[in-house]
């Protein structure tokens, strides 16, 4: 079998056609490095707004006529001097993230969130109630809170901007206006050429149904370059001493771990360009985790990309599966991709209908399942991982049961 | 028995193609089966090696079914080219196989030599002409050293001196104890490598050993043609003129040299004798004259 699997990954590599798409993925994920690292808030962009800030902040002391130094008691109007207590309380708040960001001390500018979070709480006790679904949530400014307490405890350097504004969960439904919906889904937006964080965002944008259609053109022939039924090379393989299903099972094989190789390939050369551009990054940033009833928890982003990759794999295997059903049945690569991105995008489409967590057309947007978006839209927290796995598992198995019968009925 | 093939019975839709073939092989030897286009020789092929399923019949290699890919560690068939990776080497072909049937890699290239092919060993297969797609597909099939060794039309592409030589090394192979069942078109190559000859016609087998038409035809020149004529009809010796220059007539009909000795009673002068073997070809006319594919 292993001797065979290595024949299959020769041929599955040796072509023209394998690089080309292997060297338009290096070049796709190269750009979107380079958009990444333009697009990253840097330490210096972070102090220049931090200064901004400060700066504001003293400008609004010095319109009240108040100098630092100066005695609050001295101030004759109570709401002044409130006003004032406010303005010289954010004064010092900004001066202590301002220093934590010059000095780079990320435990210091995660202080920072932490105490302005708790306090904002403090401020606004019956919030939970209130915001609701109405950007920025009490459930957002939670998931604020509970970031920068985990970034506070591992010491971990935080991703630019981290502010509570940058923090949009699922919860945010409702916006005051278009404008407002739009600045919120920005500042959520957030880049960084830092490895990890580059890769759970490259990994967001591959790791879907599209990535899929992308493995699907690269072994796409697999199957049908055997020329099935035409005298073709499958012919050489079935008068070797080997089991026939061997054959079989070892292009399924072949294909998995070749995709596997691809995708681990994939992620250590955006780590190594995070690394040599910017910085390796931190494996155990957070990531949210929805829980039913307002719950949340965070899973490290390293470990997050791993399961990631394995129920991305399980989407790949089940993609494989009908292709190889196509490829035996029509004998032909086009028709057979074809076929098979018809039936993975209209299945993907109306996945939603077909209600059930077995239903394996609903695994295709891995993010959503791990991070348990999908299972909190859905109101069914059947719908994940381990479900996804056995589910997308199984279906597999009898599609390739079933175009294995096929294959050898045609070959008659 | 090394081969043995049952009442094997394989039908297209509604057509017969094989109409109950049997072949029983005891002792190592060269059997070539002859048939025009579309007579069922690469089916029947096929279905010795369980490469088409056939709804009659048993199939025995080596006294084993054929269902049993066990058998291919023994026996060899040599298939058409299409079953060549482009992408891949001549190197990879055999070092699959190799790696597949447990042989030493010191193989490869003895086999290449053997083959003439160690030139383009390294190189893609898509880059190969007919010629040397046929010379690896030899390879493949002989590396293993078969007991039986399939040929379909092997000398598909070959130039006259890859022709020689791929004749030769399935001499040698017989010489070795291999049986070779070769299908081609080619007669004046099969009458060299064999005169057991199975005949496929409508999916029937005509087995027929060519030692009763293995004839050779005989060409005299003489110094008199005239005087020939007279000395040979008067003989009674079944002769005929080719091309207004020599005496003809075949070995069957009467012995060179019962005419040698009417002709030089007669004082005629044999200038020169050649000689060329019809049977194969004189006898596929006689069987397939008029199909419209000879």
């Amino acid at each position: 079998m292993i001797k065979f699997i290595f024949f299959e990954m020769k041929k599955a590599t040796k072509s023209a056609f394998f690089y080309m798409l292997l060297a338009l993925l290096v070049l796709v994920v190269s750009g979107y490095f380079i958009y990444n690292y333009i697009q990253t808030e840097r330490v210096e962009d972070m102090v220049e707004e931090a200064e901004r800030q400060l700066l504001g902040s003293e400008s609004s002391l010095e319109e009240m006529g108040f100098e630092i130094g100066d005695d609050i008691n001295e101030v004759e109007d109570p709401l002044e001097a409130s006003e004032i207590e406010n303005i010289l309380m954010q004064i010092e708040t900004r001066e202590t993230r301002l220093q934590g960001y010059e000095d780079h001390d990320w435990k210091k500018v995660a202080q920072v969130e932490v105490e302005m979070g708790e306090e904002h709480f403090e401020r606004f006790p019956t919030q939970a109630e209130e915001q609701v679904y109405t950007w920025m949530t009490h459930f957002s400014r939670e998931v604020h809170l509970e970031r920068n307490r985990w970034l506070l405890d591992r010491e971990i350097r935080p991703v630019f901007p981290n502010h509570s504004f940058s923090e949009l969960t699922v919860y945010d439904e409702v916006f005051d206006s278009e404008v407002e919906e739009e600045i919120a889904h920005d500042f959520n937006n957030i880049h960084s050429s830092s490895g990890f964080y580059f890769l759970y965002r490259l990994f967001e944008l591959l790791l879907t149904v599209f990535g899929a259609a992308f493995f699907l053109f690269l072994f796409g022939n697999v199957m049908t370059r055997e020329g099935l039924g035409q005298n073709g090379p499958i012919h050489f393989l079935y008068t070797q001493p080997v089991r026939r299903r061997t054959v079989f099972v070892s292009k399924v094989i072949t294909v998995t771990l070749v995709s596997l190789s691809t995708v681990l390939g994939v992620g250590l050369f955006s780590l190594l360009l995070g690394t040599v551009f910017d910085r390796l990054g931190a494996w155990d940033y957070p990531v949210l985790i929805y829980e039913p009833e307002f719950q949340f928890s965070f899973m490290p982003m390293g470990a997050f990309l791993l399961w990631s990759a394995l129920l991305f794999l399980m989407v790949l295997v089940f993609c494989y599966a009908w292709l190889f059903l196509f490829s035996v049945l029509v004998r032909r690569t086009s028709i057979a991709i074809g076929l098979t991105l018809a039936v993975v995008f209209l299945g993907v489409q109306f996945s939603d209908q077909i209600v059930g967590a077995y239903n394996p057309f609903l695994y295709f947007d891995v993010y959503e399942i791990i991070t348990f978006e999908t299972a909190l839209v859905q109101e069914n927290f059947d719908i994940n991982l381990v479900n996804g796995v056995v589910s997308l598992g199984v279906s597999s198995l009898l599609i390739l049961v079933v175009s294995y019968f096929v294959m050898k009925v045609k070959m008659k | 028995m090394i081969v043995k093939v049952d009442g094997l019975k394989k039908k297209y839709k509604k057509d017969w193609v094989l109409k109950g073939i049997d072949i029983e092989v005891e002792e190592p030897q060269i059997i070539a089966l002859v048939g025009p286009n579309g007579s069922g020789k690469t089916t029947l092929m096929n279905c010795m090696t369980n490469l088409l399923t056939y709804d009659q019949g048993e199939v025995e290699l080596l006294g084993q079914k054929n269902t049993d890919t066990k058998i291919f560690k023994d026996v060899s068939y040599l298939q058409d080219n299409r079953i060549l990776y482009g992408t891949l080497t001549a190197y990879d072909h055999l070092k699959f196989i190799c790696d597949v049937q447990g042989l030493p890699k010191s193989k490869i290239e003895e086999v290449a030599k053997r083959v003439g092919m160690e030139s383009y060993l390294k190189k893609r297969v898509q880059n190969f002409s007919l010629g040397m797609k046929q010379h690896l597909l030899l390879a493949m099939v002989i590396i293993n050293d078969p007991k039986v060794l399939l040929m379909d039309e092997p000398l598909t592409g070959l130039d006259p001196t890859s022709a020689i030589d791929m004749r030769n090394i399935l001499l040698e192979l017989r010489e070795e104890g291999t049986t070779v069942i070769v299908s081609s078109h080619n007669l004046d190559e099969i009458d060299r490598l064999t005169n057991k000859i199975y005949f496929l016609k409508d999916g029937a087998l005509l087995k027929e050993s060519l030692e009763q038409f293995a004839t050779k035809e005989y060409y005299l020149t003489v110094d008199d043609l005239e005087k020939a004529k007279g000395v040979l009809e008067e003989a009674a010796v079944p002769f005929s003129i080719y091309n207004q220059e020599q005496v003809t007539f075949e070995e069957t009909d009467v012995e060179l040299q019962t005419v040698i000795d009417h002709l030089n009673k007669q004082g005629v002068a044999i200038l020169d004798i050649e000689n060329e073997r019809v049977g194969a070809e004189k006898r596929y006319r006689e069987l397939f004259e008029g199909d419209a594919s000879v």
